[in-house]
């Protein structure tokens, strides 16, 4: 088994445990974090297929733009889920 | 230059591109684009439709030949449905000349082209992933459309809409790459030739995603939650728009794939079913609403659902009757949310009750209004009475009997509720206290417009007719279809 | 029990799913479109990213209606967060770290969003990508200095006049050629800046846009919180 293996199931594990602890947090903005870590890996991965054109927008927009969004609707709303 | 379908997608871009810049001079003349782009357009198509009716119009985009490019398959199908929605657009575009007042106007005027140029893009394409791409647009500008009064009822519509919107758009790229993935190519005439070739297990995956992603557009029971919350609380002009334009390019690309695509004798009796369930649960529904437009919407779902099961019996006679049906549907529906558009405003509420006696002063709107549900019940010699009776007509040959009865039950429904507030409109004691403003010009001349068309095609259908028959034959044949889809 | 149903659900739906897909060869050369694009991008298109010359030559009407999906997603915010008074923003100055290091980022973040659209018929990356990282430049000074401003009426006039670019680049295939976005410029020589017709010059189009459009959209948003 290569490295190049063993860091790719790495990264997947980490992506799960990241997706499930955006879901059961209940301070929102720890979840938006969760999220824009998960973006980061997913376009690790993408690099690794051989995509950097996905991979460059990946990190552009799902990292940077869409956690900023989500930041500011957590601002005007409420911070903590219930 | 001489005109060809890109036409249809490239001047509304570029006109709902340019407002922005026009917009920071002057104000009237943002206003008045719309209206020209779509008397333009609605010329270009009727001038093109003599050639549809000889060869199907393909052209090709970039220019690589397909299948390494993308096509615009301009048949006499797409012809009918094109000038449809651009006459259609224009009436709409002439009626919120003067009702839309609120401000931002000139994004009012943006999305309304783009919604437009959307679905005529979902007509003309003749490739999977560009339908994906205006599926897309139609379906953003809709639900910006729907939040444009900024109240908090429409806001919930609209996220309602965008979310169950979301899915549909997610499932129906899913399809996509499953398509992609065993066919290896995105043009729809070459995925037909491909299609026998695909194994069966991912053929009716795909089959299932491609139904419930447009159902949802379509509103098919059960997919249809957003639609009632969406007509009533978006401006009344744009429930036209939704009920006349949007849910006709979402039935013809179900059609259009279940024909070419995945023609097997089942998908046709899911129709059936599926537009049997929708249209008893919709006329059945719509007899307990109290407000006017919540009503006006399951009455189209319901039709819809008819239109449905015109299409599920699959027979060249009840194809045409199907889309006879569409084009009935798509005029009297707008003229009846145009019409209570006014009533609505001049009775200053929403609910039904609000509505007696404003036939005594409000005659026009009121008379437009009853005229609308006069026909769209299917009383001769209205325009609606003719595609009732071929519908009725077609699916007896086909021998479907129970499916009869129950379009005969709900066709005496939906008399009880529209004949409810038509008579509440002239034979009660008038409640509103408004007898000061009057609907303006460009309103009455819209309706009126829809009227006098509504009033022709009932007294001489076959000036349709003869329009259908090539457009129904477009749909049904397949082997041609692909022949000039790949240019042979 | 409304969870485990939907768990259940969507359990079954995941497992039909994963067995459609798994039936999919991945990985392996396959006959279909994509092949020929590999084989004849740069004897048709000019351009050596493969990935470009689809999106804007042989797919470009795709991208069109992708821009204009972006551009309606803009315009619908503006719409629905419409505000007849105008309103400054009112977070607060960034530490001094933060502001100092945004001073010296900033032109060097533009830099190379700029690099990127301009390039991307060479390398990876292309009008989308450049304009996300301009977008992302400007967000990092709007966070760091109150007082930033950007001139609302600069980027509506960059946003059109980029869209109406864009759509005029298509007619004009219409009037000098046979189709609709068709190159007609000539093809040039591979791999220099200059080359592959009209490719360069709807990617800046597609760059100036998409860095207008979102640094306008995270202006209205940041605009609204009091």
């Amino acid at each position: 088994m290569d490295w190049a293996m063993i860091m790719i199931y790495i990264l997947a594990v980490i992506i799960i445990v990241a997706a499930i602890f955006s879901v059961k947090q209940k301070d929102l903005l720890l979840a938006v974090i969760g999220t824009s870590a998960i973006s980061v890996i997913l376009s690790i991965f993408y690099y690794l297929l051989q995509a950097p054109d996905v991979a460059l927008t990946e990190a552009a927009i799902g990292v940077a733009l869409s956690t900023i969004i989500f930041v500011i609707a957590i601002k005007k709303t409420e911070r903590y889920e219930e | 230059m001489n005109f060809s379908p890109v036409h249809f997608i490239a001047v509304p871009l570029l006109a709902a591109f340019l407002i922005p810049i026009i917009g920071r001079f002057s104000k009237e003349v943002v206003k008045l684009i719309p209206g020209a782009v779509l008397l333009y357009l609605s010329y270009v198509a009727i001038s093109l439709y003599p050639h549809t009716l000889q060869k199907p119009i393909v052209e090709i985009i970039a220019g690589f030949k397909p299948p390494f490019g993308i096509t615009l398959y301009y048949g006499p199908l797409a012809a009918f449905l094109v000038t449809m929605i651009m006459i259609v657009g224009f009436v709409i575009w002439l009626y919120s000349y003067k009702f839309i007042i609120r401000e931002p106007l000139e994004k009012y005027y943006m999305l309304f082209l783009l919604v437009i140029a959307g679905a005529a893009g979902i007509m003309i394409t003749g490739d999977i992933f560009n339908m994906f791409v205006f599926l897309e647009i139609t379906s953003i500008a809709a639900y910006s459309l729907t939040a444009f009064l900024r109240d908090k009822d429409g806001a919930e519509a609209a996220f309602k809409y965008l979310l169950i919107g979301s899915f549909s758009s997610t499932f129906y790229l899913i399809a996509v790459m499953l398509i992609y993935a065993n066919t290896g190519t995105l043009n729809i005439a070459d995925i037909a030739t491909k299609m026998q070739s695909v194994p069966n297990q991912p053929k009716i995956f795909i089959m299932i995603l491609f139904m419930v992603g447009f159902g949802i557009e379509s509103e098919l029971f059960p997919l249809n939650g957003w639609a009632p919350d969406a007509y009533s609380q978006a401006p009344s002009p744009i429930g036209g728009v939704f009920g006349g334009i949007v849910v006709k390019a979402s039935t013809y690309a179900m059609m259009r794939f279940a024909f070419v695509l995945f023609d097997f004798r089942s998908t046709f009796e899911f129709i059936l079913v599926m537009g049997v369930i929708t249209m008893v649960i919709a006329e059945m529904s719509a007899m307990r609403q109290q407000q006017i437009k919540r009503m006006l919407a399951f009455s189209s779902i319901g039709q819809m659902g008819l239109v449905m099961i015109a299409f599920g019996v699959g027979t060249d006679a009840s194809v045409q009757a199907a889309l006879f049906q569409i084009f009935n549907h798509a005029i009297i529906k707008t003229l009846l949310f145009l019409a209570a558009g006014y009533l609505v405003f001049h009775s200053g509420s929403k609910k039904i009750s609000a509505l007696d006696g404003l036939g005594h002063n409000k005659p026009i709107t009121s008379f437009f209004f009853a005229l609308g549900a006069l026909a769209i019940i299917g009383l001769p010699p209205f325009a609606g009475f003719w595609s009732k009776l071929y519908i009725l007509t077609s699916t007896a040959k086909g021998g479907f009997l129970t499916v009869i009865v129950l379009i005969l039950i709900s066709g005496i429904i939906e008399a009880v509720y529209y004949l409810r507030v038509v008579s509440r409109l002239y034979f009660k004691k008038d409640v509103s206290k408004d007898s000061v403003r009057r609907t303006p010009l460009s309103g009455i001349v819209a309706m009126g417009v829809l009227a006098i068309v509504i009033i022709l095609i009932g007294f001489y259908p076959h000036l349709i007719l003869e329009y259908i028959q090539p457009a129904a034959h477009d749909l049904i044949d397949k082997a041609s279809y692909i022949k000039f889809g790949l240019l042979n | 029990m409304r969870k485990v149903t939907a768990i259940f659900v969507l359990a079954i739906f995941g497992f039909y799913m994963l067995s459609v897909f798994l039936t999919i060869p991945f990985g392996e050369k396959r006959d279909n479109v994509g092949q020929h694009y590999l084989a004849n991008t740069v004897k048709e298109t000019g351009a050596v990213n493969t990935v470009t010359s689809i999106v804007v030559s042989y797919r470009g009407f795709d991208t069109l209606g992708e821009v204009t999906v972006l551009f309606l997603a803009a315009t619908g915010l503006g719409a629905i967060l419409f505000d007849k008074k105008g309103k400054k923003r009112r977070l607060q100055h960034a530490s001094l770290i933060v502001r100092v290091g945004a001073h010296l980022l900033y032109p060097l973040i533009v830099l190379l969003g700029a690099y990127v659209f301009v390039h991307g018929h060479l390398t990876p990356g292309g009008g989308f990508q450049g304009g996300a990282i301009i977008a992302t430049g400007v967000l990092l000074m709007f966070m760091s200095y109150r007082s930033f401003e950007t001139s609302h009426k600069a980027l509506i006039y960059i946003e059109s006049l980029a869209g109406i670019v864009f759509v005029l680049a298509g007619f004009s295939g219409l009037i000098w050629g046979q189709s609709f976005l068709q190159n007609v410029l000539p093809l040039g020589e591979p791999g220099r800046l200059l080359s592959a017709g009209i490719i360069p010059i709807i990617y800046i189009a597609v760059g100036f846009k998409v860095g207008a459009e979102l640094t306008g959209l995270l202006d209205n948003l940041l605009k609204t919180i009091k």
